[in-house]
């Protein structure tokens, strides 16, 4: 006990600066932008879409979800508590001010180029190092201020455009697959991104072709009292690969923002998605003043046979985290994965995990959650995995660890099991440890400072999650834990 | 409110007058806050998370006779009572108290071992401040047993006082279409021990609800080992409620048998409120038909150092369905909490269904939880190895499907019924498979 005092005291003392750790991405652009007034009606979604210019069944179909929504109320089961959200009190639309349309990047706003340059994400080609070759698509606020490697991915028969850009270009594509995963009636957030939708990123690979880059989509937050709702489509045609990287960041606010996205993946015989998310909105300050609602609504479709989507996620930022990327396992022989971290320090709250449907016969899921709770925050995982009936030999194994760092905070697991076929075989396991005071010492006596021994074990816990991420993107979250947990040892 | 909510209020109006213990106010303001709760709420819905997977029809789909009258019908008990086993006995015939067929004979003073309907009129200076509380009326059918408090157990076991035999309570179903309401209270003092066996068996197919709620409270270093056996005809229905408290380096020991019902749902809460008290739950289920059991079980660490194990095993065949809810909760302060879950199915049929929730709720760093839950079939390279030594396939299967349950099983205390439930599930599988 004496010993532990001791531990706390120094580290107390060492960490006092780092208590007021920085969230470096928190800074405010200042750019010109179009911002709609405060509040949703039937106009503003008529407007959002002409400014979009969209076909007129676009607009229809965002109608039809605004009335859905209008019936719906929030959802309630989560173990999450916030004050309910001003629906009117948001604007649904911002765009920073630009001239036309762009030919080339060279004519992106020079303020926006710095703002990305600053969160320290390529959007000038010619900058970015052989080799390491990541097109992007840059969402700023409501709109998409950049897309790279268009061409480049074109020639390979690759379509990476921005949603609002590929309903103009290829929109029966878009109508096709546009809610065929996740319905507009589907949920209340989902219903409301259906209805007020900005941008996002449409991504269709065509049969048999390996998307010869990593796509990735960085979303910003700017704007005061917006809301960001974007939507992201993703059809990988038969016998197809493509792996995709998210990333999020938002300015330090005192008022709560919300980002409500929907995201669709399609995978169809034989195609491979793999999709993977760092989510660092901003979290709040110490005193759980500000930061962003993360509502999200994930989802991806196994149409066809042997097809495998995997979700990965690194969730580090957001004052509230509710989110479940699923997978439908439709065809025979399919696979689905998810592997996620989420960690919640100070007043954060987390309630995330999957669902994955077993439909098909041979259908295999595997989940492995990290949950890390630190100073007040409250993680949850909840997660379900259902069998129907026709499933024969469906495999699944679900294993939540959770890791509580501090006596305030709380771990929790609210797993679900729906099991119709007697040859399928389903596990979970569970476990909830903390931070041994002999594995600290041990490190503490090897000669690495306690931060660097947290951060070492962390990283030791989360591992297997890690290593699925893309490279760039697993040193990145690597760091990003770091910084979170910065002051939460004791 | 709807029709079958109506229908149960009046029920209470009419006879509110006459039910046990009328005037005594704690009693009277129980049943009063009770019924207007229930009123309000009515029952349960399948919308309403903690339910979502038990449907409710056979249950509250038909209106049902609420037995407040004390007539007793003549039944024959012999064939229900476990060979081997020497208890006080206490027999309920449709939820009410037949001295007929109890024999508490050779017990001791310091022990009360009663019916509630007699201890109310007889000795309500018997019901102390821990006794007279109820369990939490958290949904509609715990209100109902509360409001109409008909009959059901009273046991209360003295300061350092262990009793000599179990006590054997048996509740059994005569007439057709009843919904009988027991409420039963246990109270165990300081330091005592007792092992009490609740069964449920019917005497033929009667369509009976049964409706219970049972407290129980240990005091310090108090041990209960607390048997509930449910054997009842496949047309009859049971709901439990039971609310455990317990005290410091209190244990108590949970065995929920369910092997008879038509659609069963116990509901099961420990509170293990003071340091160094530890529970162990365990729980059998082996279902076929159209049976439903549902088993929803909660666990507050509420101080430090306690320790709480759960182990709940099931086999399912034919159309049956069997849900499990654990949650282990770990509130704030609740250090070197050790709390361990576990729940694991075998299906045997392709109609058969499990859903399955253990969940945690921590809110205390330093801890040791863990829960797991499994679903599958029967592994056939075991039953291969068995048919290779020349064992047929319907004896492998039956001697397979018992090693699994065998786990549980192997923790009963008591002798002659563990061997009873092991003649039973023997023949049963044998039957089956």
């Amino acid at each position: 006990m004496d010993n532990k005092k001791l531990v706390m005291s120094n580290s107390e003392k060492d960490l006092a600066p780092m208590l007021q750790r920085d969230y470096a991405e928190g800074f405010v652009t200042d750019i010109d932008s179009e911002t709609l007034p405060p509040g949703l009606d039937e106009d503003v979604i008529r407007t959002i879409s002409e400014k979009k210019n969209e076909p007129e069944w676009m607009l229809r179909w965002r109608l039809e979800a605004f009335q859905r929504w209008l019936k719906m109320t929030p959802p309630r089961w989560a173990h999450l508590h916030h004050p309910p959200v001003d629906f009117q009190g948001i604007s649904y639309y911002s765009a920073p001010k630009q001239k036309d349309l762009l030919d080339s990047l060279d004519e992106v706003d020079p303020k926006l180029l710095e703002t990305y340059e600053k969160l320290g994400i390529p959007i000038d080609e010619q900058k970015m190092l052989a080799g390491v070759k990541v097109a992007v698509d840059a969402v700023f606020d409501s709109v998409s201020v950049a897309t790279t490697f268009k061409q480049t991915l074109l020639d390979a028969g690759v379509i990476f455009f921005p949603i609002s850009e590929a309903l103009q270009e290829y929109p029966e594509l878009v109508k096709q697959y546009l809610g065929s995963v996740v319905p507009s009636s589907d949920n209340f957030y989902a219903a409301l991104n259906s209805a007020v939708f900005s941008d996002g990123s449409f991504v269709y690979i065509p049969k048999g072709v390996r998307c010869p880059m990593e796509l990735s989509t960085y979303f910003r937050i700017n704007e005061m009292n917006t809301g960001q709702f974007e939507r992201t489509l993703i059809v990988a045609e038969e016998d197809s690969y493509v792996s995709y990287l998210e990333g999020c960041t938002a300015p330090m606010r005192d008022e709560n923002q919300l980002h409500a996205a929907v995201v669709e993946l399609v995978a169809m015989k034989g195609a491979e998605i793999k999709y993977s998310t760092v989510q660092n909105w901003y979290p709040g300050d110490e005193n759980g003043k500000g930061g962003i609602y993360n509502f999200v609504t994930k989802r991806g479709a196994c149409r066809g046979q042997g097809a495998k989507i995997s979700w990965t996620q690194v969730e580090t930022g957001s004052a509230i985290t509710w989110k479940y990327p699923s997978v439908l396992l439709e065809g025979d022989d399919t696979i689905g994965e998810f592997y996620s971290v989420a960690l919640t320090n100070n007043y954060q709250q987390a309630d995330t995990g999957t669902k994955m449907i077993h439909i098909g016969k041979n259908s295999r899921s595997t989940i492995i959650s990290k949950g890390i709770s630190a100073g007040k925050g409250q993680n949850a995982y909840r997660g379900l995995v259902k069998v129907l009936k026709g499933a024969e030999n469906a495999r699944n194994y679900s294993q939540c660890d959770s890791l509580l760092m501090g006596d305030q905070c709380g771990a929790h697991t609210f797993p679900y099991m729906e099991v119709k076929n007697p040859s399928a075989v389903v596990e979970h396991e569970a476990t909830t440890s903390r931070i041994g005071e002999d594995q600290l010492f041990y490190c503490r006596q090897r000669g690495l400072s306690e931060e660097d021994a947290v951060s070492m074990i962390v990283n030791g816990f989360c591992k297997e999650v890690f290593k699925e991420l893309p490279m760039e993107f697993a040193v990145e979250a690597q760091k990003l834990l770091g910084i979170s947990l910065e002051g939460s040892v004791g | 409110m709807t029709e079958i909510t109506q229908h149960y209020v009046d029920q209470f109006n009419a006879a509110s007058a006459g039910l046990a213990g009328r005037g005594l106010p704690w009693l009277d303001d129980q049943r009063q806050a009770a019924i207007e709760l229930f009123a309000k709420s009515g029952f349960p819905g399948q919308y309403e998370e903690d339910w979502r997977y038990t449907p409710l029809k056979p249950v509250i789909g038909k209106m049902l006779h609420v037995k407040v009258d004390s007539e007793i019908a003549d039944t024959d008990i012999s064939k229900d009572l476990i060979t081997g086993l020497d208890a006080y006995r206490l027999v309920f015939v449709d939820g009410r108290f037949s001295p007929k067929y109890s024999d508490t004979s050779g017990l001791r003073d310091s022990i009360v071992m009663n019916s509630f309907e007699q201890s109310v009129v007889r000795n309500p200076e018997l019901f102390t401040e821990a006794m007279r509380s109820e369990v939490p009326l958290s949904h509609g059918f715990a209100a109902l047993n509360v409001a109409f408090s008909t009959d059901g157990y009273v046991i209360e076991v003295a300061e350092n006082v262990k009793l000599d035999k179990p006590v054997e309570i048996i509740f059994i179903g005569v007439d057709s279409n009843l919904a009988t309401q027991p409420r039963n209270i246990v109270h165990m003092g300081k330091s005592s021990q007792a092992i009490i066996i609740e069964r449920y068996v019917s005497s033929k197919q009667t369509g009976a609800v049964v409706n219970s709620t049972s407290r129980i409270t240990l005091d310090d270093s108090a041990k209960l080992g607390y048997y509930l056996v449910q054997t009842q005809a496949n047309d009859a229905s049971q709901i439990t409620s039971v609310d455990v408290r317990q005290g410091r380096s209190s244990w108590f020991g949970c065995y929920t048998l369910t092997l008879g019902g038509q659609l069963v749902r116990n509901n099961l809460r420990v509170s293990l409120q003071e340091e160094g008290a530890h529970c162990d739950m365990l729980g059998l289920y082996n279902t076929g038909g159209k049976q439903h059991v549902d088993n929803h079980t909660t666990v507050v660490h509420a101080a430090p150092h306690c320790t709480s194990r759960e182990l709940y095993k099931g086999v399912l065949d034919q159309r049956s369905r069997a849900v499990f809810h654990g949650r282990i909760k770990v509130e704030q302060g609740a250090q070197k909490t050790d709390a361990s879950q576990s729940n694991n199915n075998l299906l045997l049929s392709s109609n058969a269904e499990v859903d399955t929730k253990p969940q945690l709720e921590i809110y205390a760093d330093d801890v040791k939880c863990a829960h797991g839950a499994t679903i599958g079939q029967m592994d056939q390279n075991s039953l291969f190895y068995l048919r290779s030594r020349g064992i047929d396939e319907q004896d492998a299967r039956a001697l397979l499907t018992f090693a699994f349950l065998n786990e549980v099983l192997d923790e009963i205390e008591v002798e002659p019924l563990r061997h009873s439930m092991e003649s039973f599930l023997a023949e049963r599988l044998l039957e089956n498979a």
